[in-house]
């Protein structure tokens, strides 16, 4: 048998194979998120439609007072976003999540500046560069009838044509638990609904990307001569024990400048937001003494 | 931009077939080699690294319990090891005084700091995620993880980081991942007994799957050198009968030591779901058995 031949039924014979092993597996596509994404904002941008997130209402972007009279605010989740207010409205930065090195679950976590989607047949995971913080995304499955709660919460996640959905319940409560940068709590019934997409850049308008980073940050985390599509995040947020109503909100990533950085939380002492070096405790001695 | 640029085949399988089959008839291709499958979560129940049989190896700790085993509640390195250049040994010598009092030596564990190869091999649990240019381990502790770029070489110039720069590629049945530029610090180390490193820093790792039984022999081996941690949960499923996941490692750093030296350690199958390990909230000096005393203010800093 000539190569021509062979060739020609071998290429018949995988097309075959080709195309029972996609109608076997259901021949679905899923979007490709890889690379190094970055944000220079740790904002939330609003919906088109619905309830958006708290607006800040100090008039400077770099001066975190959450909107405490926002109806949507249950009166003891007012008083923790007035109060903090009160301390940012001084200079100072109010102890969050973010500066004191806890981890930050969703949607709070948003706002780090660089995130990686590994995607994988049966998991994503999310590699986020502030303190290199990971989620692990269970595709596929439920959430288990018993959940622990746990830091990041239990994620699960599908892909729905062009758009992966990661849905996130189990969120632990901490005395610093929050779901923005005012300070905003939650209770254990937070149920936090992602949804990834690749979308044209005509569509970021709502990121404030053009307005630079923050004060102090020698920054711009962004490729500005990237033309490709960019990843955007949709998410809607439903806590009845904080929230009068769901709210929703949505972060667009810009292709990354550089490698994936490395942001050691516990090295760094630096408010980007207030442009100080943070307080932070301090030893008497140079060892630490077990009990 | 057509849609499709941003969309992937969820099932590469399919191109495989195509490939494979393009390349038996052109008669010339190479089969495409097989890779080892790290693939499911992996678990240690010790910290240490496995003594040398022979030549020049890691350091074994000099406090011993009563039954000649390592008393896990002091860790006094081995000073008089003579990988160890006079400056490393002093080191050494300084945190096991510290550890023989009862108190805990500032660690880059229990100060929230990332640990870089070869260190980062103590932490309990991890999981390698395999993709085709790059392999990212997980580790369970404070949600750390590393990024190896397949195939490819260190950049001339590397920034020095925590981690390090990591390149790897097969050979074989075993993934090498080469590791420099790990950055030092005071309190920069390589091991649990505080021995230092110098920016010279040169870790080549070997990972390969071994059979079960040689994995649960080199589990219990480092069992008996080193203990089970008592107060820490264990995540390894002693009844899981397949492959475990042996780390051959060598380390060089011609600052620190007199000699490269080698090691391994020996994962099994975790028989528990992932954990989550914030260092931030945690106080608990797992081998001093005590919580420790966290650096504190005087006053509220807010």
């Amino acid at each position: 048998m000539s190569k021509a031949i062979l060739m020609a039924r071998l290429v018949a014979a995988s097309a075959f194979t080709l195309a029972a092993a996609l109608a076997a597996d259901g021949a679905e596509t899923v979007p490709d998120f890889a690379g190094v994404w970055g944000r220079n904002t740790i904002d939330y941008s609003a919906p088109a439609t619905g309830k958006g997130p708290i607006q800040n209402i100090s008039g400077s972007r770099n001066v975190m007072v959450g909107d405490y009279k926002d109806p949507m605010l249950k009166p003891w989740a007012a008083e923790i976003v007035k109060r903090n207010g009160e301390i940012a409205k001084t200079g100072d930065a109010f102890p969050t999540a973010h500066n004191q090195c806890w981890p930050e679950p969703p949607p709070y976590i948003l706002g780090n500046q660089q995130l990686q989607v590994l995607q994988q047949k049966d998991q994503v995971t999310l590699m986020y560069s502030h303190s290199s913080q990971v989620r692990r995304v269970r595709l596929n499955g439920s959430h288990p009838a018993t959940l622990t709660p746990s830091w990041y919460g239990d994620s699960i996640g599908h892909y729905e044509g062009d758009t992966l959905i990661v849905d996130t319940v189990g969120i632990a409560v901490a005395p610093l638990s929050t779901v923005d940068r005012y300070g905003t709590p939650h209770t254990e019934a937070l149920h936090v609904v992602e949804r990834f997409s690749m979308v044209e850049q005509s569509r970021v308008s709502a990121e404030p990307v053009r307005n630079g980073g923050f004060q102090g940050v020698n920054d711009d985390a962004v490729d500005r001569g990237y033309k490709g599509k960019v990843l955007r995040v949709d998410f809607t947020v439903d806590d009845p024990g904080t929230f009068t109503m769901p709210w929703s909100g949505a972060v667009v990533y810009n292709r990354a400048k550089g490698l994936f950085i490395e942001d050691v939380c516990a090295e760094n002492i630096h408010d980007y937001v207030t442009g100080r070096d943070s307080a932070v405790p301090v030893a008497k001695t140079t060892l630490l003494v077990g009990d | 931009m057509n849609r499709n640029d941003h969309v992937k085949t969820r099932f590469p399988i399919a191109g495989l077939i195509f490939t494979a089959m393009i390349a038996a008839v052109g008669g010339s291709a190479q089969a495409a080699p097989s890779i080892p499958d790290f693939s499911g979560l992996w678990a240690r129940t010790t910290f240490g690294y496995d003594l040398a049989a022979s030549g020049p190896g890691p350091l074994r700790n000099l406090a011993r319990r009563s039954n000649g085993t390592s008393d896990a509640f002091k860790l006094v390195g081995d000073y008089h090891n003579p990988i160890l250049k006079p400056g490393a040994a002093e080191v050494v010598r300084q945190h096991g005084e510290v550890s023989l009092a009862s108190r805990s030596y500032p660690d880059l564990s229990n100060e929230c700091r990332p640990l870089p190869p070869p260190y980062v091999l103590r932490i309990a649990q991890m999981q390698m995620l395999q993709e085709k240019d790059r392999v990212t381990i997980l580790y369970i502790q404070d949600h750390q993880f590393r990024q190896v770029r397949l195939n490819t070489s260190h950049p001339a110039h590397v920034t020095p980081s925590w981690q390090g720069d990591s390149v790897g590629h097969y050979d074989g049945d075993t993934l090498v991942i080469d590791t420099i530029g790990i950055k030092t610090r005071p309190g920069s180390m390589i091991d649990m007994y505080g021995t230092p490193h110098s920016a010279a820093l040169h870790v080549v790792e070997r990972y390969r799957l071994i059979d079960g039984e040689a994995a649960k022999e080199a589990v219990e081996r480092s069992e008996r050198e080193y203990g089970r941690p008592t107060t820490e949960p264990v995540y390894v499923d002693f009844d899981y009968k397949g492959k475990g996941l042996q780390v051959r490692f060598t380390v060089h750093d011609e600052g620190t030591f007199t000699t490269p030296w080698s090691s391994a350690v020996t994962y099994r199958r975790s028989g528990s779901e992932w954990g989550e390990i914030a260092c931030a909230e945690n106080t608990s000096a797992y081998y001093p058995g005590a919580t420790t005393t966290v650096p504190h203010a005087d006053k509220p800093d807010f």
